[in-house]
């Protein structure tokens, strides 16, 4: 026997051992207990010398403490404290703190959201990774949130603020001076408290972009899927799932949605719980709604098995969740709509179609009509359900040929847009569907017929232009794929494309730049390995729609740091491109409306595509 | 996104699997190649190709549990990974954890293949016999390839305490072995 063997053996170990022992990746490491005590008698030190030399300060203006002064009401209650003096004086300088905000050199006024996030429902803002206003970009880099401000071709780091986890987005408040951060975390406790996802909420005080504060702090039971702000209110999506070795019906936390306001986990208060007819897992999809500012948690409600990613409409929210009729039967969606915009959630009412959604984008509210794009067993349909009746009132079933998948869905009024692909023998085919759902009494469609690559995503551009974001898969390693199609009168063609062969880019739709009035596309990228450096050429791009020549320019090409392109960010502001890595960040000056004519290798469109 | 999602996902072959399986397991893939393999680079490396692996395993295969799946996949590249590295008999922590375990057993020069199979079952029943804290310290020793410290810290221990569990443990286990006759 060699003496590996006992070490190789652990590769056979029982996985549910494995599980059982899962680090708690997320726990800080504690200083030690000496450091600690120094620190906290540094600080009462410190406390005590300022407090000594204020008072003593005081003292030498003379002054015998006048009974007619001003004592402000907020502490008027303290004056028969023996530590008054103390009061005053902390009072004072905080309130003093307080009027240095409002004079600051960034000026009086409205501070305010600039949005940069694509959002799926106009007025109805998703979390992000970067945020701005007028004078402060905000952007997460992993653990740290940070306040820059703009400067031109500078950018000046005014404060950060860290936090437990990697997993981090945030909003930013209409008025600028609240930043609300969503925290993914996860907890492997003791044997004796069983593992669970959890979402952290965190409130901050960015009314001075300088000092960024904590206000509140909640923590949710659940996985973080969402969230949206609107008309002040947050809301919050998460997934929790109940595990049967976990459940003691006498101990409702183990069963039901929970949330920590700082006092240890309760169950959530007047939770409504609405189940899935057919129950194909033990996961609630909780919606929480929080006031944006205080976060005090105004209502909530929990669908069990419905756990595909939510939509949210301007006043709805369209819970989604398997509703097949048996393990082995067709593919169908049972979808649970539910009003936010009262004081309580209302549950409207319930439908149920063939197939399964992709994502959020797959649906879409529009003048009392859902409507809905799915992926059937064998091709893909549209549904256009009415929201009094929940009933189906018009249908395209079957649009696309048969094998092919739904991979990107734009509802935009009454158009949408609808990629499906297939691959055969490794390469990737896609059509691309306009419909016309302005008369649904007689839906009409177009496509590009069957095209090489497949889109992600699909943005409306303006001017009748669509920008398809996606891929193509020619036998080869995967290259990125931007292309522009329009509608003519018969049919969808491709207008152009830019392909870059080879390289690992953004998964996620947040993460790409989308400036629809600049005509520009913006993307972290890596591919290819520098033998010289010893590492990857992480890089940041835009790309620009040239609508006149009709074709994609390559703009710029920067080395940004990081290696995760979903966490990249960028944004245009006055002539410079703003873009963000890890642990870096570059700011190029850009003339967006002078581009270069010299091209790059644009694929040249076949006639058969015009 | 459940696991159970995760995998259809991966059997519908949609590229969102990799996104999912990143989303919800990233760090805890990244967490046990760096344990193994002490290099940001390396590790993020054994993370894609993790993925890559599990795209190319799903189908056939259906994990009961995912992360413990993805977690096998992603210690034995890095496994493999560190054993190329260390051709050179750098001690790491590898080599490290094997000398402990090596306590429990004699070398000979003999390789044995149904050997190989007797140890990680009686392992495998070994485990389950110890107690919820000494498995849990044992496993994330010796799988998770964590340090004391970091065990330490995870469990809320004392770094000697864990020590002194661990020996105990391989103490147990070579007392286990000999009265399971894997070895002579």
């Amino acid at each position: 026997m060699r003496k590996n063997d006992i070490f190789d053996a652990f590769e056979s170990l029982d996985p549910k051992f494995v599980e059982e022992a899962a680090p708690n990746i997320n726990k800080k490491a504690k200083r030690p207990l000496a450091f600690r005590l120094i620190a906290i008698a540094a600080c009462i030190a410190l406390l005590v010398t300022g407090v000594v030399v204020g008072t003593l300060l005081l003292n030498r203006e003379g002054d015998q403490q006048d009974a007619t002064d001003e004592i402000p009401e907020r502490i008027k209650q303290y004056q028969d404290s023996e530590y008054f003096e103390v009061i005053k004086t902390l009072d004072a300088y905080f309130e003093s703190r307080k009027k240095d905000k409002v004079v600051n050199e960034y000026g009086e006024g409205d501070i305010q959201n600039i949005q940069i996030t694509d959002n799926q429902t106009p007025g109805v803002e998703e979390a992000d990774k970067i945020k701005r206003t007028d004078t402060h970009i905000f952007y997460m880099d992993g653990k740290c949130l940070n306040s820059y401000r703009i400067d031109g071709d500078k950018l000046l780091l005014d404060d950060y603020y860290f936090l437990d986890s990697y997993e981090n987005e945030f909003f930013l408040s209409a008025d600028g001076k609240t930043i609300t951060v969503i925290s993914e975390a996860d907890t492997y406790g003791s044997p004796d408290q069983p593992y669970f996802d959890y979402t952290e909420v965190i409130s901050l005080d960015s009314s001075d972009p300088k000092r960024l504060k904590e206000k509140a702090r909640c923590r949710v039971k659940g996985e973080f899927i969402s969230a949206r702000v609107t008309n002040g209110k947050l809301m919050l999506f998460v997934s929790q799932r109940v595990y049967e070795g976990q459940i003691n019906f006498s101990k409702h936390e183990t069963y039901l949605p929970a949330i920590d306001r700082g006092n240890g986990y309760e169950i959530l208060p007047d939770c409504e719980i609405i189940c899935n007819e057919r129950m194909t897992n033990s996961t609630y999809t909780v919606a929480l709604a929080f006031d944006e500012n205080d976060l005090t948690l105004e209502k909530n409600i929990a669908a069990l098995s419905y756990s595909g990613d939510p939509y949210v409409s301007e006043d709805k929210i369209f819970f989604n969740g398997d509703g097949r009729l048996a393990a082995n039967a067709m593919p169908r969606t049972n979808i649970l709509a539910v009003d936010y915009s009262g004081e309580k959630f209302e549950v409207l009412g319930s439908a149920s179609v063939h197939g399964y959604l992709k994502d959020q984008w797959s649906m879409d509210e529009h003048e009392g009509i859902l409507r809905v794009v799915t992926t059937t067993k064998t091709s893909a349909d549209l549904y256009c359900i009415s929201l009094d009746s929940f009933e189906e009132i018009a249908s395209v079933k079957g649009f696309a040929p048969e094998g092919e998948v739904v991979h990107s869905v734009r509802f935009d009024g009454t158009n949408a847009y609808v990629c499906t692909a297939k691959q055969v023998a490794n390469v990737e085919l896609d059509p691309v569907f306009f419909f016309d759902l302005s008369d649904l009494n007689n839906i009409t469609y177009k496509d590009t017929g069957t095209i090489k690559g497949l889109s992600n995503s699909l943005v409306d551009f303006g001017d009748g232009y669509l920008l398809g974001i996606g891929q193509y898969n020619g036998g080869g390693p995967t290259a990125f794929k931007a292309e522009i199609y329009k509608e003519t009168e018969d049919r969808v063609v491709s207008v152009c494309k830019y392909e870059i062969p080879a390289i690992i880019f953004p998964f996620t739709y947040k993460a790409y730049y989308i400036d629809r009035e600049n005509q520009l596309l913006g993307f972290g990228r890596w591919g290819v390995w520098d033998e010289v450096t010893e590492k990857y050429d992480y890089s940041y791009t835009i790309l620009k729609f040239d609508a006149e020549n009709e074709q994609i320019i390559e703009l710029l090409t920067v080395e940004l740091n990081g290696r995760d392109n979903d966490a990249k960010r960028c944004v245009y502001i006055d002539g410079y491109m703003y873009m963000f890595g890890e642990n870096d960040y570059k700011v190029v000056p850009v003339d967006v409306d002078n581009i270069d004519a010299e091209q790059p290798d644009t694929e040249e469109i076949p006639d058969e595509q015009k | 996104m459940d696991d159970k999602q995760i995998i259809d996902l991966f059997w519908q072959r949609s590229e969102s699997a990799i996104a999912e399986t990143d989303k919800k397991y990233g760090r805890y893939i990244l967490y046990i190649a760096n344990n193994l393999l002490s290099d940001g680079e390396d590790a993020r490396e054994v993370q894609n190709d993790t993925y890559l692996r599990a795209w190319n395993s799903m189908p056939p295969e259906y994990p009961t549990r995912l992360r413990s799946y993805i977690g096998a996949i992603c210690r034995n590249l890095s496994l493999d990974r560190y054993r190329k590295r260390n051709a050179e008999k750098r001690r790491g922590c590898v080599d490290v954890a094997i000398d402990e375990l090596a306590e429990c057993i004699p070398d000979t020069k003999e390789r044995d293949e149904a050997e190989s199979e007797r140890i990680a079952d009686a392992l495998n029943r070994f485990v389950a016999g110890l107690d919820a804290r000494d498995r849990r310290i044992f496993v994330q020793r010796y799988w998770y390839m964590c340090s004391t410290e970091q065990i330490a810290r995870d469990n809320s221990m004392n770094r000697n305490t864990v020590t002194t569990v661990l020996y105990r443990t391989r103490e147990k286990l070579r007392t286990f072995l000999e009265k399971e006759g894997v070895f002579i």
